[in-house]
């Protein structure tokens, strides 16, 4: 998920540190990078996937990397970054906000960091005011609004680099918290640990690392196939009120593959997110549990697991390659279920570069979540079936489940709403009437079509119309027409005319010639 | 008190709408929507009939659901009069509006929202048909899918299109940026009869820049059988169950899907290298494919055993095993080696079915039986060692066993002998042939295994055969017969080997 880091650049960051025993003099601001550059590293480590962008702050503020996965590039542009004039956090927050929201989609997970000292700026643009009325804007100035909530899901953190036991930040506290509270989409604020130093800082900052930027590990399953796996980006619980219920779920440690489909049954399913599935080696695997049991430091653990695989494990058979490759070569996926009631499928997944990968994709939680695959419960194995529901040569598919009504678009009802409906068809009786004797069958089925959904209708003067029409289209005949054509259509006329064209129960049937005894 | 059952109205909303007839003015004014009170709200709509109800009707009906409107440009369409010229069309659909959630933030700014053309009291946005390439199956990363419904329903462009649709083709909807660039945003396509509008992602993806799975753990493998597990993923496809199906179980379907997995993977090496078995399919058919099923037939344990007679019909001919030199570094493990390995194999393969069925354990029986002596002991003089180990075993069952293929082989000696004469040249004869030499000089090790070995050597040959007549076989069986020989000593099965023997040499 995308972060951004956003340091307040204000004058109050120059403020000295008062250290005991510590020669060398700090300012506030030299603990905060150091703090963003531990954090870096966490991200190094343990999630190099991870695009970050970092933002300083003042009264005004500015992108000073776009989003990158080059930590070392924000290490640098943070050591000569400047200091400016008064904190401003709301127009901070306003250009974050537009910042994540022009880079990704609505539907992307992302994370703003906010590092400041605890102050909340001075006069109107402090965030006491901004907080004041953040609910009352005038909602006809658009450019107005406070930013929060974010837009889209995105937990806000800040970190205050500042000694919480001062009086300025205790009293500053409240007006973060409520920061927090108006996004709604969690995040916390993180203070170092009584002292101010730059150890205290740098726990901290590895503290939220730990938290909210650990990997996901767990297991994927198929019978008795068992592998390893890292998922990234990480997983997100699902949390959502819905119209009749609250769903929460949380992303299982094992995924288990149920089942496999074809690519072309499940048909681009509307996914929630989507997360590469890598092997881990046994090694490193064997490592992080060492190293947890041994002294809980996860920060060693994290040095090796995503470095790339040495030559000996790329040599160790791993299953998701072995289904990376059949998914691949069959064109199918597999379904996986990865919490309560919340499946997903894994397929073969390519960049634009041809490199090709597992990826997983989550659905919606639910039992059904793709329409035209049905309830997943309902799935069951073909070997259950009496009669194979791929068929014998693999030649049809039990795929997709077909709902119990048809759709007014997929059959052929009579609309009449604007005049061109009515138009065309009457044009399409009169198509048929001038091909006649040839299109007796299709100009009698339109001519009944109409004359009932007139009915329907109560629209009765339409009768009378069509029969001075086909009247009229009985004059035009040319000589060189077929007789049996005249005497369809005058028969047709008086039908429509005759006190049996208003019974919805009958038909108008075709004229028994000699004619058309002759061609029967 | 709530009933448990029903859903408890929380709120009315109440919609009065006020119809005149076309041409007439309304003596009533629209009134917005008025609380009433905390759980009834009302509004009213006046307005004229025909086509000003439906445009209200939709713009209702637009409100209640939240729909927005898309409307794909540029439709080509052949020209009635003129098949063979055609012109564009645009056609308007209502949707459910998440599925412009991503497109709205820059769709003002390149002009793609404009006034609803067919005449609806919204905005709608407009999206540029791309005439589809081919049918190219792939999984496109949708964020969402909506139910769609054209707004001039069956109208001639709107029916063009969703008969376009419904025939099973897809459309991708381009949204045309003023910088010149193609975004796909949107795709249609039905399912099942219905047509959805998929929202495509068109933001920047996290994964870019992706590492490759052959750089991963495992990658550098080359040798997976992924054809094979194309199969056992095409095996293990899903399908909706029927009524009947679930009618009268109480089983999840899935559930029962993940079980059969479990089934199916009890023993799948994943790598050509790792396995034997599985490369001499030819060999061994179809004992795989059946010993997998929950339940075996008596005939189904038969294939099953014929198939473990061939393995020691070769093992006895000495054949070359299918085996790959991973490698190639000097000559690979030792024949006698491979056929251990392969025993090994086929042995985890039929012990993780054994506990199945009685008939199950069967055809793990009969492996056993003839696995022993070539498995665990490499030369044929350490003979009583085997036989030590032998008594170990389930005594009882071991000599039904070999008394049964006996009892087989006896009934259809004399048919065996008129057939064995007509196609002496035939292939099977040959083997037999090649087969005495082993047969004799393995007669100093445990006489009961050499039997079996032997007798299944015969019984093999002949119920390939004599297929047709295993019923008439059954039918005929004299049980009296078969526990006299029960009763006798150990000594009396191996006359009755050299019995045979003899008579095979005639």
């Amino acid at each position: 998920m995308p972060t951004v880091i956003a340091l307040d650049v204000s004058l109050s960051m120059c403020r000295p540190v008062q250290i005991p025993d510590c020669t060398e003099e700090y300012q506030r601001r030299n603990l905060a990078i150091h703090g963003i550059n531990t954090l870096l590293d966490h991200f190094s480590s343990s999630c190099r996937l991870e695009f970050v962008s970092m933002v300083v702050f003042s009264y005004l503020w500015e992108q000073l990397v776009p989003f990158t996965r080059d930590f070392e590039s924000i290490k640098t542009a943070l050591s000569k970054s400047e200091t400016y004039n008064t904190t401003c956090i709301e127009g901070a927050i306003t250009g974050i906000r537009q910042l994540l929201y022009d880079e990704w989609n609505a539907s992307t997970a992302s994370q703003v960091i906010l590092v400041t000292d605890g102050s909340i700026g001075v006069g109107q643009k402090s965030l006491k005011n901004s907080l004041q009325n953040w609910d009352q804007r005038d909602p006809k100035v658009p450019e107005d609004q406070f930013p929060l909530p974010f837009p889209f899901p995105c937990k806000l953190h800040i970190a205050i680099v500042g000694n919480p036991n001062d009086a300025d930040i205790k009293s500053s506290m409240p007006y973060f918290e409520k920061l927090i509270e108006i996004n709604g989409q969690g995040g916390e604020i993180f203070t170092p640990d009584n002292i101010l130093n730059l150890k205290s800082v740098q726990t901290m900052f590895e503290e939220l690392g730990e938290k909210y930027y650990s990997p996901y590990h767990g297991a994927l399953h198929c019978g008795n196939f068992k592998c390893p796996i890292q998922l990234f980006p990480a997983p997100e619980p699902y949390d959502k009120t819905d119209e009749f219920e609250h769903i929460s779920v949380d992303i299982s440690k094992t995924l288990e593959i149920l089942g496999f489909l074809d690519i072309a049954d499940v048909a681009s399913p509307p996914m929630l997110s989507r997360h590469l599935v890598l092997p881990m080696s046994t090694k490193n695997i064997k490592k992080m549990e060492e190293s947890k049991q041994e002294n809980g430091e996860v920060e060693k653990e994290n040095e090796n697991e995503e470095e790339p695989a040495s030559t000996e494990d790329g040599k160790v058979p791993s299953f998701t390659v072995l289904l990376h490759g059949s998914l691949k070569v069959e064109g199918m996926v597999a379904l996986t279920q990865v919490g309560e009631n919340w499946f997903g499928i894994l397929y073969s997944w390519a960049d634009s570069k041809k490199k090709s990968n597992l990826m997983l994709s989550l659905f919606t939680p639910g039992d059904e979540p793709v329409n035209w695959i049905g309830s997943l419960d309902n799935l069951a194995p073909i070997s259950a079936f009496t009669e194979p529901p791929y068929g014998e040569d693999d030649n049809k598919t039990p795929f997709p489940v077909r709902p119990n009504d048809k759709r007014s678009y997929a059959q052929s009802c009579v609309v009449w709403i604007k005049q061109s409906g009515l138009q065309t068809d009457l044009q399409k009786v009169l198509r048929h009437a001038r091909k006649l004797p040839d299109k007796q069958q299709q100009f009698y089925k339109e001519l009944n079509r109409l004359r009932r959904a007139a009915l329907s209708f109560g629209f009765h003067d339409l009768l009378d119309a069509m029969g001075t029409m086909l009247d009229r289209e009985c004059q035009m005949l040319p000589g060189s027409a077929h007789p049996d054509a005249s005497m369809q259509l005058a028969h047709a006329a008086n039908a429509l005319r005759s006190d049996k064209a208003t019974d919805f129960t009958q038909s108008i049937m075709p004229l028994r010639t000699n004619f058309s005894q002759e061609d029967g | 008190m709530y009933n448990l059952i029903l859903l408890p109205i929380q709120h009315c909303e109440l919609v009065i709408i006020h119809i005149v007839p076309f041409g007439d003015d309304s003596k009533i004014a629209d009134k917005p929507l008025r609380q009433v009170s905390t759980s009834f709200s009302c509004e009213l709509h006046a307005t004229p009939s025909g086509t000003p109800l439906y445009n209200k009707l939709i713009h209702l009906c637009q409100k209640q659901y939240d729909l927005a409107s898309t409307t794909v440009t540029g439709i080509p369409m052949k020209e009635e009069q003129n098949a063979s010229s055609s012109a564009n069309y645009d056609v308007e659909l209502l949707h459910p509006s998440e599925a412009h959630d991503d497109l709205l933030k820059s769709a003002a700014s390149d002009g793609l929202v404009i006034p609803s053309k067919e005449g609806l009291p919204t905005e709608t946005i407009t999206l540029k048909w791309c005439t589809p390439k081919s049918n190219i199956i792939e999984l496109n990363y949708c964020t969402g899918a909506y139910r769609i419904t054209p707004v001039d329903v069956n109208s001639r462009p709107s029916s063009c299109l969703t008969n376009f649709l419904l025939s099973g083709r897809a459309v991708m909807l381009e949204q045309p940026r003023k910088s010149g660039t193609k975004v796909i945003s949107h795709l249609l396509a039905s399912h099942g009869g219905e047509i959805f509008v998929h929202a495509i992602n068109t933001a920047r993806s996290l994964l870019e820049d992706p590492p490759s799975i052959s750089e991963g753990c495992g990658g550098r493998v080359t040798d997976y059988r992924i054809n094979d597990f194309g199969e056992f993923m095409k095996e293990n496809r899903l399908a909706p169950a029927t009524h009947e199906m679930t009618a009268n179980q109480t089983e999840v379907p899935l559930l029962k899907a993940k079980k059969r997995l479990e089934r199916m993977s009890r023993y799948w090496p994943m790598v050509i290298n790792e396995t034997i078995i599985f490369n001499m399919a030819s060999h061994i058919d179809p004992l795989p494919s059946l010993i997998i099923k929950d339940t075996l037939d008596d005939e189904e344990v038969m294939e099953c055993k014929k198939a473990v007679y061939h393995v020691v019909g070769m093992e006895s001919r000495n054949e070359a095993l299918p085996i790959q030199l991973s490698g190639s570094r000097g000559k690979g493990p030792k024949r006698d080696e491979q056929y251990r390995q392969m025993w090994s194999e086929l042995e985890m393969l039929i012990k993780g079915y054994a506990d199945t069925s009685p008939n199950h354990q069967k055809v793990l029986e009969c492996l056993l039986d003839c696995k022993k002596p070539t498995a665990e002991d490499k030369s044929p003089k350490k003979g009583d060692k085997v036989f030590a180990k032998e008594e170990k075993m389930d005594v009882d069952s071991q000599v039904e066993q070999s008394w049964k293929t006996l009892e087989k082989f006896q009934k259809m000696t004399e048919r065996e002998k008129s057939d064995h004469n007509k196609s002496d040249s035939g292939p099977p004869s040959k083997r037999a042939k090649m087969e005495e030499p082993s047969a004799s000089t393995g007669s100093t090790s445990g006489p009961q295994n050499l039997l079996s070995l032997w007798t299944n050597r015969i019984a093999s040959i002949h119920s390939k055969r004599h297929v047709e007549f295993a019923g008439r076989l059954e039918s005929k069986d004299n049980v009296a017969e078969l526990y006299q020989h029960m009763n006798e000593d150990k000594g009396t099965p191996m006359e009755t080997g050299t019995e045979n023997k003899q008579q095979n040499r005639m």
